[in-house]
């Protein structure tokens, strides 16, 4: 695996793409960003006007003035990676989005800029309790 | 009746080629219900995961069922309900309406009572196996959903949890004896049902809880084991919409971590005994991430024996950081009923910050 794009991929992403088939189906999680790059807590309370009535509504507020541009600033790439044709699970508002295609097309998707980094879509396992 | 199909160790070139054969048939096929074979391996579990499944329409389950015939290296067996190893109760159980230890909840309080508002109109989203509404916990789940992965949503179903884990999560948060904080309301999603997910379920759960104006806190016990950066820009961008990210470590001890709790942004909880040792199970480390060194877990809760309601009714002591966990975010909903306007980043803060030190297991 010689594309530097290709450096986007965790681990067992890199494993899973050097062993598939060039059609064979991969599941990826694919993100649009790099901590420390998202928009900024909104933080409420300077301006006794601007000052919410209660914890939801300072949430509501948040997520108006949060929701449309961290979609927006997300939709091009998503775009993009559907004009490849993969298929998109999400859409953007976490920074993320569920990807599926061929490893020949998840390969091709590494290689937008705006993806920076790529997961297998791992298993998540409850923290189970434990005996003594 | 369902069945699983999975390949054999080592599998022929030709079985590889006639589960991609199938898989390709399965394309365009509405409402197919994927599920994952959790003893296989590497990429072959990808395939199998494209076969196996439930809901397949009967012609499906038959061309499966042919395939697997056809071929040595499938076996197809059918899909049984899985009786989970659930965890041993310490001590005995007990009845509903016996009075449980909450040995925690003095840990918490100390000599004081709760308050009788502590943690009012606060809603903390437990993204867990879901919650049956036993008494303990009766009217206080203001909201029951599941996902569905394959029309991208999350729906509100009737309630119920696939495990029992979500229960006794949420009871140590609004349980009427064993709560925290008995009048926040609970969210319960059935973010991992049966104990198990991907990572897709997390993606779609964080895209509904974002834009939930209810939701203050997210109490998670679940993750990947080791450190996996693909999730850490979601949490990020949650606790930017006002969220409070609870997770917990690990159950294996030192040295031992999971993602999303062993990020530097949610609050990750270890647990801790009745005589406030940490306890031996709990997971925790050392972290150098992009040149920054950090400790996991922030801080530790009671989480050995600790007593909350069950699905049966009753109640049982588990141990667990799943349940140091809503312990914390319990507290969490107490600080933000008295402060509604606390940012995240203040929340985090003073929880951490008004913890005592306790000392660290031996390694």
């Amino acid at each position: 695996l010689s594309d530097p794009s290709l450096t986007k991929a965790d681990q067992k992403l890199q494993q899973a793409l050097e062993t598939a088939r060039e059609e064979e189906e991969i599941t990826v999680v694919v993100t649009f960003g790099d901590v420390g790059e998202a928009a900024a807590e909104i933080q409420f309370g300077a301006d006794q006007g601007m000052r919410p009535r209660g914890r939801a509504e300072m949430r509501q507020r948040a997520i108006q003035q949060l929701q449309g541009s961290t979609v927006a600033a997300n939709t091009a790439t998503i775009n993009t990676l559907r004009s490849q044709e993969l298929k998109i699970q999400g859409n953007g508002l976490v920074g993320s989005v569920v990807i599926n295609g061929t490893a020949r097309q998840i390969r091709s998707g590494l290689s937008i800029d705006r993806v920076t980094h790529a997961s297998l879509d791992e298993t998540f396992e409850l923290v189970r309790p434990v005996k003594t | 009746m369902r069945y699983l199909i999975r390949l054999k160790e080592d599998p022929s070139a030709a079985a590889l080629s006639m589960v991609d054969t199938t898989i390709r048939s399965l394309k365009g096929e509405s409402r197919q219900y994927l599920s994952r074979v959790a003893d296989l391996k590497d990429s072959r579990s990808r395939l199998v995961d494209r076969v196996s499944g439930h809901k397949l329409t009967p012609k499906l389950a038959a061309d499966a069922v042919e395939m697997a015939n056809n071929n040595p290296d499938l076996e197809i067996i059918p899909d049984e309900p899985i009786s989970l190893i659930r965890p041993a109760p310490v001590g005995s159980a007990l009845a509903e309406g016996a009075a449980p230890d909450t040995w925690h909840l003095r840990k918490v309080f100390g000599a004081n009572a709760r308050a009788d508002d502590g943690g009012e109109g606060v809603t903390v989203a437990v993204l867990d196996t879901g919650a049956t509404e036993v008494p303990e916990i009766a009217g206080r789940v203001s909201g029951h959903y599941e996902l569905d992965l394959d029309q991208w949503q999350v729906s509100s179903v009737a309630g119920g949890d696939t495990d029992g884990h979500g229960t006794h999560v949420s009871g140590l948060i609004c349980g009427g004896t064993v709560g925290v904080a008995p009048p926040a309301k609970v969210e319960s999603v059935a973010m991992i049902p049966g104990g198990q997910g991907t990572m897709s379920n997390f993606i779609l759960a964080m895209e509904w809880v974002a834009v939930q104006p209810d939701i203050s806190i997210l109490n998670m016990s679940a993750g990947i084991p080791g450190y996996r950066p693909g999730m850490q820009y979601t949490i990020e961008i949650i606790e930017n919409f006002g969220v409070l990210t609870v997770i917990a470590t690990r159950n294996e001890g030192v040295n031992s971590t999971r993602s999303p709790g062993n990020y530097v942004e949610p609050i990750s909880v270890g647990a801790s005994t009745r005589d406030d040792r940490v306890a031996s199970f709990s997971g925790g480390a050392d972290l150098v991430v992009d040149n920054v060194s950090y400790t996991v877990p922030d801080l530790v809760a009671p989480g050995a024996a600790v007593t909350s309601c069950v699905m049966g009714g009753g109640y049982e002591a588990w141990n667990g950081t799943s349940m140091a966990t809503p312990i914390v975010s319990g507290i969490a909903a107490l600080m933000i009923q008295r402060d509604p306007e606390i940012a995240v980043t203040d929340l985090k803060e003073q929880l951490i910050v008004s913890y005592r030190n306790l000392r660290l297991p031996a390694k």
